[in-house]
């Protein structure tokens, strides 16, 4: 139960001490807040998911990230939807949206669900921010922040024997 | 390559590869577990299958030796197949959705028996078969019978015994010689007392001063006897009156008799539709209550249209584009059907296709239908459409066959007026058209080669009556039948018109007519000559009885005459001392 409510500060101690660069921890973030922004149950969130796990980011970043969005996002549901269902009616591109959902594992993909694909774009459209928000802070607030913590017993034993294997070495 | 993280990536690969080929293998049991479910949940009854092989890469399926029982013989098969081989739809699959492309069903049998029962435990009857329904209007059912019930008691009846005239002229044959033995033995009484009297007072003449007292009293007596004498007389007189009234008694109960002979024996025509009704009811419906049976037991599989059912997302809306391809999550778009059933207890080779058969009729735009058609002797057609492209279902049935063997048939009941119909060929016709729960249409039978024996019970006019209706139906040797169906689905009502009933109708009409016209002029001239005949004899003997009484009465008259004082007589009637002491 313990470990289960430290989890996320562990996941935090680990996104600011690992050896990935800054960039992987912020694309690791960036691709963790798309994943929290767009709702589960779909190919969208698998295909993240698995990209996230997939390509040389920052995973524990990610997770974090997806924590956070997916506290947020359903806050934002009212202008997801309305950004989602705006899309979706475009007339010009109805047919592009006809033919995908009949694509097999079409109606899987999750597109035509208005937070789903409102979501996805919202996320897509802070993609950038959000990752050059992230690199710096994971530049010039991580170094400092993951000495600091090291510093102290309880960081030590919140961060676990990956932290102190790592500084001890 | 180097932003992948292959650590990840082939592990889980590796994992999906695995559960993919046990997917391949163990798929196949998943399924028969699944039809098997689902099959007994649909039937209400057993549902076996000896074999499932599946493959998602090939998107096939195969299953071997299925046998379903039926719900209401469990020791029968509804069906059995030795196998149901189906190509799915990939792309469907891949959408959740079960589209049966092609299929074909091979070694397909209708009603074969099993070596234990198909019924499932603790299942309970649902009732929804209409059970019992009536079949046959029960009015005309309930006057045929009463009109040959009416029949069968004109035949049996003594009728001779119900003569009232009859019973009356011997009645009066066993009354009139008591009245004369009666009458003789008064007359005999009389006589006899008056010679007795005569002796005594000849007696007494003789010493007539010790019979003073009974020479006294001699003219009362002589006066009683002659008022007996005189009684009688009258009575004689009186005689031919009665006699008149009582032959008037006997033409008045004659002709009560001809009365009620003439109501008695009115038997009044038969409805032809009635006697059709009465005579084909039970052996023309039963299939067509089999074949509605059919249609409800299909409908149970053809399940109404219903909107659109959509779970609403847990978030957002989901939005249905237009002109996006909707796929039910079950569809048969064509499945071949090889197998034999028997009609008509002739076994046929039986082809057919069942085409866009889907549980989400809403989501389809075609109408599920049936085809059969038979390969060999006997030709029949079949096409069954369930449509329900619309809010209403609409369903039609037709079906047509050639030269079906109707087998040798037992018309009516026994005891009664039945018919032995032999072996014929038919030509049926069934047209059958349901609009929601209202079923209307019918069954055309056009039979050829009709060979009718009657049998009736009933005495020797029974036999008569047989002979007659033997004569009549030979010339019958054809007939057409018109079922006409209508009311509701769970309970259907069938109106009889056949040309069989309407010439049976006929033939018995007109010979027993005639044959009871006959008897009962027979009957009634019969009774007439008796009464007759009992009337002359009573008139005979009412001669002879006058004559031989007023003979009689003659002997003692004179003899009371004689014993009457006289003048030169004056011992009679006075006291000689009465003389004496004058």
């Amino acid at each position: 139960m313990l470990s289960l409510l430290l989890h996320p500060v562990r996941q935090l101690i680990n996104a600011l001490v690992s050896n990935d660069s800054p960039q992987q921890v912020a694309w690791g973030f960036t691709i963790g807040m798309v994943l929290g922004m767009v709702p589960k149950g779909n190919l969208i969130a698998f295909s993240l998911a698995v990209l996230l796990c997939a390509v040389r980011v920052n995973r524990s970043a990610g997770l974090l990230a997806v924590a956070i969005f997916s506290t947020i996002s359903p806050w934002c549901d009212g202008l997801t939807h309305k950004i989602g269902d705006k899309l979706l009616h475009q007339p010009a591109l109805q047919s592009f949206f006809v033919w995908l959902y009949d694509l097999p594992l079409g109606p899987f993909i999750g597109f035509h669900n208005t937070v789903t694909i409102g979501s996805l774009l919202l996320a897509l459209y802070i993609t950038y921010p959000c990752y050059y928000g992230s690199r710096q802070a994971f530049e010039f607030i991580g170094p400092p922040l993951a000495r600091w913590i090291t510093r102290y017993r309880l960081g030590r034993a919140v961060a676990g024997a990956q932290i102190a294997a790592r500084f001890g070495s | 390559m180097r932003f992948l993280r292959f650590s990840y990536i082939v592990p889980r690969l590796l994992l999906f590869v695995v559960v993919f080929l046990a997917t391949e293998v163990g798929s196949g049991h998943l399924l028969q577990w699944g039809l098997v479910a689902g099959g007994e949940a649909a039937v209400g009854a057993r549902v076996d299958i000896g074999r499932v092989q599946s493959s998602l890469l090939e998107s096939r399926m195969l299953v071997r030796d299925i046998a379903v029982a039926n719900p209401h013989d469990p020791m029968r098969n509804l069906f059995e197949a030795d196998r149901f081989e189906v190509d799915l739809n990939s792309a469907a699959l891949l959408r959740k959705k079960l589209v049966a492309e092609y299929g074909v069903v091979s070694g397909l049998q209708f009603g074969t028996e099993r070596d234990t029962s198909g019924a499932l435990p603790a299942r309970t009857h649902t009732g929804d078969d209409a059970s019992a329904p009536l079949w046959v209007a029960p009015v005309a059912n309930q006057y045929a019978d009463a009109w040959l019930s009416g029949l069968e008691s004109r035949l049996t009846d003594d009728l001779h015994q119900q003569f009232q005239s009859v019973r009356l002229a011997v009645e009066l044959g066993q009354r009139w010689p008591r009245k004369y033995r009666q009458l003789e033995e008064q007359a005999r009484y009389i006589q006899s007392a008056a010679k007795s009297l005569e002796q005594e007072v000849q007696t007494a003449k003789r010493n007539p001063l010790r019979h003073t007292e009974f020479l006294t009293q001699v003219p009362q007596r002589v006066a009683a006897l002659r008022k007996q004498v005189e009684d009688l007389q009258s009575e004689l007189v009186q005689l031919p009156d009665q006699l008149a009234a009582d032959r008037a008694a006997i033409d008045a109960a004659r002709k009560h008799d001809e009365e009620i002979f003439r109501e008695h024996l009115e038997l009044g025509s038969i409805d032809a539709k009635a006697l059709s009704a009465y005579l084909l009811g039970e052996h023309i419906t039963e299939p067509v209550r089999d074949a509605v049976g059919w249609v409800r037991w299909a409908r149970k599989f053809v399940p109404s249209r219903g909107k659109v059912a959509t779970d609403p997302p847990a978030r957002g809306e989901d939005i249905v584009f237009a002109n996006c391809e909707q796929h039910p999550s079950l569809l048969v778009k064509g499945v071949r059907l090889d197998g034999t059933a028997r009609i008509g207890g002739q076994a046929v080779d039986l082809v057919g296709v069942v085409r866009d058969w889907t549980n989400q009729p809403e989501l389809h735009i075609k109408p599920t239908t049936l085809e059969l058609t038979t390969k060999g002797g006997l030709p029949l057609q079949l096409l069954a459409t369930f449509d329900r492209t619309t809010n209403t279902p609409r369903d039609a049935v037709s079906c047509s066959t050639g030269d079906l063997l109707v087998p040798e048939l037992s018309l009516g009941k026994q005891g009664k007026l039945q018919m032995a119909l032999a072996p014929s060929r038919a030509d049926v016709t069934l047209d059958l058209k349901i609009v929601e729960d209202q079923i209307t249409g019918s069954v055309e039978i056009a039979q050829r080669g009709i060979v009718l024996t009657p049998t009736v019970a009933g005495g020797s006019l029974g036999r008569r009556l047989q002979q007659a209706l033997a004569a009549s139906f030979a010339n019958i040797d054809q007939a057409k039948t018109t079922v006409v169906v209508s009311g509701t689905l769970n309970r259907p009502d069938f109106g009889i018109d056949s040309t069989l009933g309407t010439a049976i109708a006929t033939a018995v009409n007109g010979a027993a007519t005639d044959l009871i016209l006959a008897e009962r002029k027979r009957l009634l001239a019969e009774s007439q000559q008796q009464v007759d005949a009992q009337v002359a004899k009573l008139n005979q003997e009412f001669a002879v009885f006058e004559q031989k009484l007023n003979a009689e009465l003659k002997a003692p008259g004179d003899i009371l005459t004689g014993l009457l004082p006289r003048g030169s007589d004056t011992e009679i009637g006075q006291s000689p001392f009465g003389q004496l002491f004058k």
